[in-house]
């Protein structure tokens, strides 16, 4: 999984990096004073690098929570998101995180409790009820087994019903969250895409009829889920191939207990897309033609026209007010 | 990629370095060269720097000059003899940091998956007698490596050092038998590194490479630098688009100035139907 695992010296010793490092005896293990060392240098290659990632154990200094983008999730009002891992498991060659960063290897900060402390801080700030998401720069349960993300979190946000946790997800790493009992304010945010766009688009993604298993587990067990078909990538064929999508998850999953259901289309950042279509010349999803609006880029051909269709075939699955529209795109 | 291109260059200090990978690689001598130099008939090239990370620094410069005719740049890596302050002699391993102990700067190789033990090197100015701490001790690493993740993407460049000295078996102790002796039983491990470094390089070349159509329409017409840059780009998306025939078929096609074949080449890139890309290879 990992070609070595770089641990920051501050955190060397703490009680978290040395269970990781106890599940892997054989990785080198290579000493760094700052993440940035490694992970921010210029002249590194993503595509490289994608193929023998390392894993850094880190110490996240400054906030850990911030404000999330305008249009980011389901929620109006006060919304924040926290990503206690940089990267992602998964290779998703739509993904705007092969243009943020200029490094493939994956940082987990482990100074959870630090995390833990911002957030019940901004909790405590609000007059009202507000949202939390997690996943924004990572995959959220991907790493769980190593990570422990949520066996850390989940208990905090059961004292804080103020506060709704999204925690979105690729992934089928779901057996801590069968093991514990549900939380109410706890939303787990599936992504999906057309199997189509799947094989062509999201390498090392578990399989599609294994992440509706996992879905359909988590439901059954009393979670909230909640499916997130994005990004939509206009191509031929694109409709019948999300119609067939909704049809397969809304045959498995109970509609009438998903949290929400919400569609974007692929859109990143102009600078983004440059650097990656610099990284992967020969893909054909950086060489279409594009549309900026914005500052935001999009596929020539997408856009309201094919987003309505599809909404209007997935209302015929779900509730309008489980619905909603993705505004920003910066989604792993 | 064109045949010729050079995929890695293994840079050694000492000629005593060099002879066991002349022997194994077959590399021949390159005339004219103003430091010793050998290429081999699979895209390597082997240079002796001399002692020092400013000659090792200085090696790498030269031979990237004698290759900036490629489109892409080599891998590189350097292969040599180090102390260590634990380690038995004939130890091979693969640097994980370099620490310049001069400025005490610190770099880090991308780790690769070959099965090589990792270290730790120090870059020192002068031979190690004391052997102080658990960690390898060369001359050259960190010039080498300052050189090379300039010319290279950094992940493209590995360290391979092999144990002759150590708190018991000093420098004063190193002779050429013992540098045959100790090079000799890595040389199926580093030769292991070579080939999987070899091959991400020809990957990350492959990719880059110049698309067919470029060769072809940089012929037409009369073009600006910045106008060549412009038409490279859109025959790589071309290429990625699967439209190469269509941008052959151009370059028979009478245009008249630069900009009217750009902008022919901008409308067959623009406006012909996308088909589904096939899976990118790495993945298949």
């Amino acid at each position: 999984m990992f070609s070595a695992i770089y641990v920051e010296e501050a955190v060397h010793g703490t009680e978290r990096v040395q269970q990781i490092l106890a599940r892997y005896p054989g990785l080198p293990v290579i000493p760094c004073a700052r993440y940035g060392e490694v992970f921010n240098r210029a002249g590194q290659n993503f595509r490289v690098q994608k193929q023998n990632p390392a894993l850094i154990l880190a110490e996240k200094h400054g906030p850990c929570v911030l404000p999330a983008p305008a249009g980011y999730g389901f929620a109006a009002g006060a919304s924040f998101y926290f990503s206690h891992m940089l990267n992602c498991l998964y290779d998703c060659r739509y993904c705007f995180l092969q243009g943020m960063y200029r490094s493939a290897h994956y940082v987990l900060f482990v100074n959870y409790e630090d995390f833990s402390a911002d957030l019940q801080k901004t909790i405590a700030a609000q007059e009202g009820r507000c949202v939390f998401y997690s996943g924004y720069d990572c995959d959220s349960l991907a790493l769980e087994p190593v990570s422990r993300f949520t066996q850390f979190f989940l208990p905090m946000f059961r004292e804080l019903p103020q506060a709704t946790l999204e925690i979105r997800t690729k992934s089928t790493q779901v057996r801590a969250l069968l093991e514990m009992e549900p939380l109410s304010n706890c939303v787990i945010a599936m992504s999906f895409s057309s199997e189509q766009a799947g094989n062509r688009y999201e390498h090392r993604v578990p399989d599609l009829s294994k992440r509706l298993e996992a879905a359909a587990k988590l439901q059954a067990a009393g979670w909230s889920v909640a499916l997130r078909f994005e990004p939509v990538i206009s191509e031929p064929a694109v409709e019948q191939d999300y119609y067939a999508l909704f049809e397969r998850v809304f045959t498995v999953l109970d509609t009438d207990k998903l949290h929400s259901v919400s569609i974007g289309e692929f859109r990143m950042p102009r600078d983004y897309h440059k650097k990656i279509a610099e990284l992967y010349p020969d893909e054909a999803l950086f060489a279409q033609p594009v549309v900026v609006s914005d500052g935001l880029l999009s596929l020539r051909g997408a856009g309201d026209e094919l987003l309505h269709k599809l909404e209007s075939r997935l209302l015929s699955y779900v509730e309008a007010r489980q619905y909603y529209r993705c505004a920003s795109e910066d989604i792993a | 990629m064109a045949t010729q291109d050079v995929t890695l260059v293994i840079v050694v200090a000492h000629s005593l370095e060099a002879r066991p990978l002349i022997d194994h690689f077959h590399f021949k001598s390159v005339k004219s060269s103003a430091l010793p130099h050998y290429a081999d008939d699979h895209g390597k090239r082997l240079i002796v720097s001399g002692m020092g990370k400013t000659n090792a620094a200085a090696a790498v410069g030269y031979i990237s000059g004698l290759l900036a005719a490629q489109t892409v740049a080599p891998g590189f890596v350097n292969f040599g003899i180090a102390g260590h302050g634990s380690l038995d002699l004939g130890s091979g391993l693969l640097i994980s940091k370099i620490i310049d102990a001069g400025t005490e700067a610190a770099y880090y190789p991308t780790p690769i998956s070959c099965g090589q033990n990792m270290a730790v090197l120090k870059t020192v100015d002068q031979p190690e007698s004391i052997y102080a701490e658990d960690l390898a001790y060369d001359m050259e690493g960190s010039g080498f490596w300052q050189a090379a993740s300039r010319y290279s993407t950094l992940d493209l460049v590995q360290l391979f050092k092999v144990v002759s000295d150590n708190a018991e078996n000093d420098t004063g102790t190193v002779n050429k038998a013992r540098i045959e002796a100790v090079l000799a039983g890595q040389l199926e491990g580093f030769a292991q590194l070579v080939t999987q470094l070899q091959a991400l390089v020809s990957h990350h070349h492959r990719y880059h490479a110049e698309p067919v159509s470029w060769q072809s329409l940089r012929q037409v017409g009369h073009l600006t630098v910045s106008e060549q840059h412009q038409l490279r780009r859109l025959c790589q998306r071309g290429a990625a688009l699967g439209l190469d025939e269509a941008l052959l078929a151009l370059a028979a096609t009478p245009v008249g100035s630069g900009k009217e074949l750009l902008r022919a080449v901008v409308r067959c890139v623009e406006q012909t139907p996308v088909a589904q890309p096939d899976k990118p290879e790495e993945f298949s």
